[in-house]
């Protein structure tokens, strides 16, 4: 027989329907037979049907737009690429991204994960976010400024490798975040942020050899 | 920004096609569409309504800073809701790091705004019980039984073992249930 505990806890998979039948009939005869883990149950239904019913949106006391407002306009606006077809380039761009990560992800393999202590590397790992941060932001200045003199193709191509980049440091990043200090994610996010400015340079010198040409 | 408020005809896309272009207008009908779900979302995951209110602003700035990786592949409000789960978590452990303890809020004015039906005492009770889970039951309550997200989902998003988040919203029900018998 089992003991009130161990149905409390089987309770949960019963009730989200996790149990195979087998499990489920010998929890059914016990709550047949015991009034608290029956009333334990009713409680747990309770509770489970008003979560499900809670309103989704709750309207917050003030209104945050005005802050949201302000910090969208300090911040680097959208690059206003417009998305075309362009599978040659995107191709080749995303080779290169590939193959850049790639000689990232060797190098890491070449260097011992506690070749210096994690103070550190995050100390390291803020001046390079700061460094990556100033070199984006004024390449897209730049890039703003010029992409006209570049194929719609090209925008395309880059535009879409920035997007598969930026991906990858956002999950680098939620990584980081589940395992702060990580020394080998830190190596990839910052080998990830080379790879972006370095695109992010090929392509203001395109444009502005375009540009050039078309002056 | 009025007009694209009152006209009825502009559809979700066209306002993201819009922002994507950097139309401010555009975005702020998306933050009015939206920000009672991710505020509600927020409020829950944290407890917290200045945390919340700092949430939402980063959700939306986030938002707009990565709108050109928006496909479209899903609903906006779709992919708005993970990028804030994702932020909501990634928050928290950043801030469990500077404070030790967490306040939860005692006021439960938000919730009850929300909820004038007759059980709306039993709901705002249930709002305050959540809102005083410890944080990872409550994290994982808020996204399997309020959300419906599945444990899968959940334990990639935290990243736990499955196991773990059964054990945590065990613990959250356990929990519910004793401050609400």
């Amino acid at each position: 027989m089992n003991t009130c505990d161990e149905i409390q806890l089987l309770m949960n998979d019963r009730i989200d329907g996790l149990l195979d039948s087998e499990s489920a009939r010998m929890i059914d005869e016990h709550l047949a037979a015991c009034d608290s883990c029956r009333e334990e149950l009713a409680m747990l239904a309770r509770v489970l049907e008003e979560a499900h019913e809670l309103p989704a949106g709750i309207e917050p006391d003030r209104d945050l737009w005005p802050d949201i407002r302000a910090r969208i306009e300090r911040a680097p606006a959208v690059v206003p690429f417009a998305p075309r077809a362009g599978h040659l380039l995107r191709n080749v761009f995303a080779l290169a991204a590939m193959a850049a990560m790639v000689f990232g992800l060797l190098t890491l393999r070449q260097v011992p994960p506690a070749i210096a202590p994690p103070v550190a590397e995050l100390t390291e790992m803020q001046k390079i976010e700061a460094d990556y941060r100033k070199a984006k932001d004024d390449l897209l200045a730049v890039l703003r400024e010029q992409q006209d003199g570049l194929p719609p193709d090209t925008l395309a191509a880059v535009e879409e490798s920035l997007g598969a980049i930026e991906s990858a440091v956002h999950d680098l990043q939620t990584a980081l975040n589940t395992a702060p200090g990580d020394s080998r994610l830190e190596r990839m996010l910052a080998a990830t942020y080379r790879n972006e400015v370095s695109l992010l340079e090929q392509t203001v010198r395109l444009a502005s050899e375009a540009d050039a040409v078309q002056r | 920004m009025d007009m694209l408020m009152t006209n009825a005809t502009v559809t979700e896309e066209e306002l993201v096609d819009r922002a994507k272009k950097g139309d401010v207008g555009a975005f702020e009908a998306l933050y009015r569409a939206n920000s009672g779900r991710v505020y509600g979302l927020c409020l829950r995951m944290t407890g917290n309504v200045a945390e919340a209110e700092d949430l939402v602003q980063e959700a939306f700035v986030r938002a707009w800073q990565k709108l050109n990786l928006f496909r479209g592949e899903s609903a906006f409000s779709t992919w708005l809701h993970r990028l804030t789960v994702n932020l909501a978590l990634t928050n928290r452990r950043s801030h469990a790091r500077r404070v030790a303890r967490v306040t939860v809020t005692d006021d439960l004015a938000p919730y009850e705004r929300e909820t004038a039906a007759p059980q709306a005492g039993l709901r705002a009770d249930l709002e305050q019980a959540i809102a005083s889970l410890p944080e990872g039951a409550r994290r994982v309550f808020v996204l399997h039984d309020v959300e419906g997200y599945r444990h899968a989902e959940i334990a990639s998003i935290m990243g736990l073992a499955v196991g773990t988040t059964k054990a945590q919203l065990h613990r959250a029900r356990r929990l519910l249930r004793e401050a609400l018998a």
